[in-house]
């Protein structure tokens, strides 16, 4: 007797196994292998510039947000926005309005109140003054006739006479004049003071309840009397850029260099120390093959490239808050010292940006946005009580340039990890297929080992040990390589796209988790859930090859088809768990496959059609449509015709922003259809995103003004990717409360050469417009052809995978068929016509079911964003993918062709035993 | 020999059927008889008289429908399945018709699996000498003949040394002269170990190496005897 306790020789058969089905578990190793490691290297790249982008508050200075004023603040109104608590309003109006109401109010009373009292006054003088004075002389003709005895007649006619006499002599002028003036004086001082004081009070009234009627509309839009509301003490630093153009085909926001806040981090060369130096942003300078020590054109002067850096506050080149993708292609960002500044700026329209740093960092994102919200209100008010404009105010969590690039890297982690997921799912599926078939042709051993005393869990853990240890392995070859190459190859996608900063690998305990924890759970779970079930049957079961549980079923009834149909769904039948695992698993390949070909389809599609949709080439917005002189701005080319744009948000999943356009009429670039009172027409783009339909009213609202809109959408056009809505200019001054004349700028076809510079406010090309499509492709667009084929090479590892299951499973079966003189041909057909027709079926539901689903999912995903491009997948590309797929198929189909001819005879009979 | 030991497995009015209503099949109809300590006992009859169902029950793999069995005193009715798991590993060998033998693992590898489940196994390599498997012991399984397998599958069942060993027709796949050497080291095993060994057969000549032999047919005991003359496995003859 030995005392020695034996290990369990169960164990010997995992390695045995292994090399004995070398191929099936080296494919599925290889697999999980790239699947993990692709997904290790995703997310320690990620979580370590995920760490970067963190490490931009403090290195870097990153702001907390911006906002730009219509002209340069005064320190008074950046040291009452600093305190971030709101003016107050109402003192402030009524303050000003009381004020500018005595400065005229004197002037205006007074002469208003002089003409009316003078008219009144001289009537009633002359009138009093003529009936004393003829009394007078009646009085003293009398008195020299008086005992004349002269009859009444001719006293009546001296009387007159006298009276006429007296008017025409000077005493009448000399004493009306003496009487006028004393009787004036007295009466204006008295009459003045009275109405004075009346108009006075009337005017005051009229003036606060219009100021409170204001007031009490800002309140409510803006929330100003919330009791949540908290100053927001910040730091404000002006942080001043102008637009130029960059060589000729590119646009710079260039910004004076200064070291407080929005810090530049340096990947080559160094900052700028003279005026005719710049530093450049580093991705658009790679996409320009702009190199350091290169002269570029900036506004038309030439000025030397010292460095190549990344804005703290431009991750990603987001020209616009409202772009759908950032432009690195086109448009670039630049430091240049304060005396290049000036000298780019001079004449130029400066936006005067400050940015600002909270002087209490907000915990977490919800106080972020309570602290933003605050302090709108403080700015707008604040603003609002100086002389100034508030042009843009735009916190740092909703400012894409800075959000896009931090959220694309933690979308992409969450999006990889779930893809990961549903693989790993599927692989557990095929472990837990492929043992439930070792399981059945084990079951006599299984019966045994039972019987002799071994339990069910020591089997259990036994059939699983293969997919822990293949995961396992899988897992740590994964993780190597995560953390080596394909961190590098994932680093280098990013850094092809955005304007980071340099980062140091971190190890990341979350990474290690997701990549090798979740597997590694998710194939245990699976397999546990099916081995435990599978094992579940007594021993007794097990050495009949009982397998079924409960009433065993009779076979399906089949029609009267011919034999061979009647096999092959038989083999179906039997398979079908194995069926519904490669059918999931290809619809699955395929639906990733939609998205590889219908992004391309997609970008192709808006760049093929962006000439025919777009109403013009050129959008110039100008300044001001007066010149210095108070001119109105033309322009000579023959192609302008003006027109109208302003922005209102729309509130729909996020708050977008809608360009409202005004066309003249007859317009050569849109026409607008006759419209009534309130109606407008909007964009195709604009309707399908928000699923508005013709005759719906939609909101419109002024970002920072309590005013909305309200319209009647009575016709719906196509204008490429805009979001908009069009009506005829006249409609939208009146609209807006306009003057008749009154316009935005030019749209042309052609260039404007002949407006200067400093009036023009924004030019927008169909170039800008279509450059998002162009950025997206020029980032993405490699990858989705690599992913098509990846995706084709999953496809037939599955497929290989499962047809293999298939036929080792009905390996007895085949070899009897062989042993009954069935040629190979006839096996062959069928056991692979069966795999045909699932083949197809599912092929033909997944280009369908895919390009539907994903037109669904593109529209969830771009609602969440602002811009529009609306899906499109070409009839071709539905064809390529199921060819490409059916073709790994057939070369699959080809090795299990040879797999069912090396079948022998004798394996029928030898499993008999 | 006590009481105890002379009863060391009771079979006490045992049923069992299959099927119900009017497909239901009695295949044990209360069978009564017991087996000594160390003792070899045949279990005779022609198919379908109940000895592997009976064989099957008393492995703890199958459950009766009445009565009861025990072993060393203890009722296999009253154990969960757990307990009863732990019976058939510590306390019971089985050795079937079909070897069912591990194909990836040797012969020696074979007869470890058997000798994990114990806590005191008969030492593997004096064993496999005894089976004669010395020179076979790393091959694997297709590669030995039909009573090279059986006797590995013995090996298998008798390593962990069990007090009983259950025999279910383990000639009936082989030729006439490795029956006799297979049913020749049941019996030296029988002998060197002492295990109590219940062979199921339907063949008639090996009731003249047992111990004991217990008829069956249609469900019942049709005679227990214990055989006084009995004779060596490589005496026999049919």
């Amino acid at each position: 007797m030995s005392g020695r306790k034996i290990k369990n020789p169960l164990l010997k058969r995992v390695p045995r196994e292994f090399i004995g089905d070398w191929k099936k578990y080296i494919i599925v190793t290889l697999f999980l292998v790239v699947m993990i490691g692709a997904t290790a290297g995703v997310y320690v790249a990620n979580i370590s510039m995920m760490s970067a982008f963190d490490s931009l508050e403090d290195d870097y200075i990153l702001e907390d947000g911006h906002f730009e004023l219509k002209s340069k603040a005064d320190e008074d109104l950046l040291e009452a926005i600093a305190t971030g608590d709101m003016a107050d309003l109402r003192a402030y109006y009524t303050n000003k309005a009381h004020n500018e109401l005595n400065e005229r109010f004197d002037e205006e009373f007074r002469s208003e109140f002089d003409s009316r009292f003078n008219d009144e006054f001289d009537s009633q003088f002359e009138d009093e003054f003529n009936s004393a004075f003829e009394s007078q002389i009646e009085l003293m003709v009398r008195g020299q006739v008086e005992g004349l005895g002269l009859p009444e007649e001719q006293i009546a006619l001296m009387v007159e006479s006298a009276i006429e006499d007296a008017y025409a002599s000077e005493d009448y002028e000399a004493s009306y004049n003496e009487a006028y003036d004393s009787a004036y004086d007295e009466a204006y001082s008295s009459a003045f003071e009275e109405a004075y004081d009346e108009a006075y009070a009337q005017a005051l009234a009229e003036i606060d309840s219009e100021i409170e009627e204001e007031i009490t509309k800002a309140e409510e839009r803006y929330e100003l009397n919330s009791e949540d509301f908290e100053a927001v003490p910040v730091t404000i630093y002006e942080n001043f850029f102008v637009n130029l153009d960059e060589n000729s085909d590119s646009r710079i926001r260039v910004f004076a260099y200064q070291t407080n806040v929005d810090l530049p981090c340096i990947h080559e060369g160094r900052l700028p120390v003279s005026e005719s130096e710049i530093a450049i942003d580093r991705m658009h300078a790679d996409n320009a093959s702009i190199k350091v020590g290169d002269i570029i054109n900036i506004g038309g002067s030439e000025m030397e490239v010292v460095g190549l850096i990344s804005l703290a506050n431009y991750t990603t080149l987001h020209e616009n808050n409202s772009d759908t993708m950032f432009n690195a292609l086109t448009f670039d960002v630049g430091l240049v010292t304060d005396e290049g500044f000036e000298a780019l700026s001079e004449d130029r329209n400066i936006h005067y940006m400050y940015s600002w740093i909270y002087n209490t960092d907000p915990a977490d994102r919800i106080s972020e946005k309570t602290a933003g919200d605050n302090f709108l209100k403080a700015i707008i008010t604040q603003v609002a009580a100086s002389d100034n404009e508030l042009e843009d105010f735009l916190p740092a969590y909703i400012n894409q340039a800075i959000t896009f690039a931090p959220e694309d890297v933690g979308g992409d982690m969450a999006m990889v990890g779930v893809l990961l997921y549903i693989f790993i799912g599927i692989i557990a599926f095929i472990f837990a297929v492929t043992i439930s078939s070792t399981i059945a042709k084990e079951a006599s051993v299984i019966g045994t080992l039972r019987a002799s005393g071994y339990t069910k869990g020591e089997l259990i853990s036994h059939y699983m040990a293969m997919p822990i240890v293949v995961t396992l392995l899988s897992a740590v070859i994964g993780n190597i390589l995560g953390y080596t190459m394909l961190k590098e190859a994932v680093k280098s996608l990013y850094y092809n796209s955005y304007s980071l900063p340099v980062f140091k690998t971190l190890w990341s305990s979350e990474a290690f988790v997701k990549t090798t924890l979740i597997p590694l759970v998710l194939v245990l779970i699976v397999n546990l859930v099916v081995i435990a079930y599978k094992l579940r049957l007594s021993p007794l079961k097990f050495l009949r090859h009982d397998l079924k549980s409960g009433k065993k079923h009779n076979a399906l009834k089949l029609p009267n088809w011919k034999f061979f149909t009647r096999f092959r769904t038989r083999i179906l039948s039997q398979n079908r768990a194995n069926y519904i695992i490669l059918a999931f698993g290809v619809i699955f390949v395929m639906f990733l496959m939609t998205f590889a070909c219908a992004m391309p389809d997609t970008l192709d599609h808006i760049k093929s059609t962006f000439g025919d949709t777009l109403f013009a080439d050129y959008q110039v917005i100008l300044k001001s449509t007066e010149d210095d002189d108070g001119n109105i701005i033309s322009t000579s080319n023959s192609d302008a015709e003006k027109f109208s744009i302003t922005g209102l948000i729309y509130k729909g999943e996020i708050d977008e922003e809608i360009s409202v356009y005004g066309f003249v009429n007859d317009s050569r670039y849109f026409e607008v259809p006759e419209l009534n009172e309130g109606e407008v027409v909007i964009s195709t783009s604009f309707a399908e995103k928000y699923g508005i339909k013709i005759g719906d009213v939609i909101t419109l609202e002024e970002e920072y003004e309590n005013v909305s809109y309200e319209f009647n959408v009575a016709y719906i056009k196509d204008a490429s990717t805009i979001i908009g809505v069009f009506v005829d200019i006249d409609s939208y001054n009146e609209i807006f409360d306009l003057d008749e004349e009154s316009f935005s700028g030019f749209l042309s076809s052609t260039p404007i050469e002949d407006v200067e510079e400093k009036y023009i406010g924004k030019t927008i090309t169909s170039e800008d417009l279509l450059m998002q499509a162009k950025q997206l492709d020029h980032s993405m667009g490699s990858m989705f052809d690599y992913f098509s084929y990846v995706c084709v090479i999953m496809a037939a590892v599955l497929i290989y995978l499962l047809t293999k299951i298939i036929i080792e499973k009905n390996e007895n079966a085949i070899s009897m068929t062989k042993i009954l003189g069935y040629r190979q041909g006839e096996i062959a057909s069928l056991y692979l016509v069966s795999t045909t027709w699932v083949m197809l079926v599912v092929e033909l539901f997944a280009v369908f079911a895919g390009r539907f689903i994903m037109s669904i999912v593109w529209k969830i995903f771009l609602k969440s964003m602002p811009g529009w491009f609306p899906f499109y997948m070409e009839n071709m590309s539905m064809v390529k993918i199921f060819v490409l797929v059916f073709l790994a198929f057939l070369v699959i189909m080809f090795f299990d062709y040879s797999r069912i001819r090396r079948i022998p005879m004798d394996e029928a009979l030898k499993n008999v035993e | 020999m006590s009481e105890q030991e002379h009863n060391f497995l009771k079979v006490v009015d045992l049923k069992k059927g299959f099927g119900s209503g009017d497909s239901r099949q009695e295949v044990l109809r209360g069978m009564n008889f017991a087996v000594a300590k160390g003792e070899f006992c045949v279990l005779l009859g022609p198919s379908g008289s109940g000895k592997s169902t009976l064989l099957n029950i008393i492995g703890g793999i199958d459950g009766a429908d009445s009565g009861y069995i025990s072993i060393d005193g203890d009722k296999l009715e009253e154990m969960d399945e757990k307990t009863l798991t732990n019976y058939r590993r510590k306390h019971l060998g089985y050795v079937f018709q079909l070897y069912n033998l591990i194909p990836n693992l040797t012969v020696k590898e074979n007869i470890e699996v058997g000798a994990y489940l114990s806590d005191k196994p008969l030492d593997i390599d004096e064993l496999l000498v005894t089976l004669g498997l010395w020179d076979h012991r790393n091959k694997l399984p297709n590669q030995l003949s039909g009573g090279q397998q059986q006797r590995v599958s013995i090996g298998r069942a008798i390593v962990k040394n069990p007090d009983i060993l259950l025999c279910d027709e383990p000639t009936g796949a082989l030729d006439y002269n490795t029956s006799k050497e297979i049913l020749k080291l049941i019996e030296d095993v029988n002998q060197k170990y002492g295990n109590t060994i219940i062979m199921v057969t339907h063949n008639e000549a090996i009731k003249y190496m047992a111990d004991h032999v217990v008829k069956l047919r249609d469900g019942v005991v049709r005679s227990s005897k214990h055989n006084d003359d009995k004779v060596s496995a490589m005496e026999l003859d049919w």
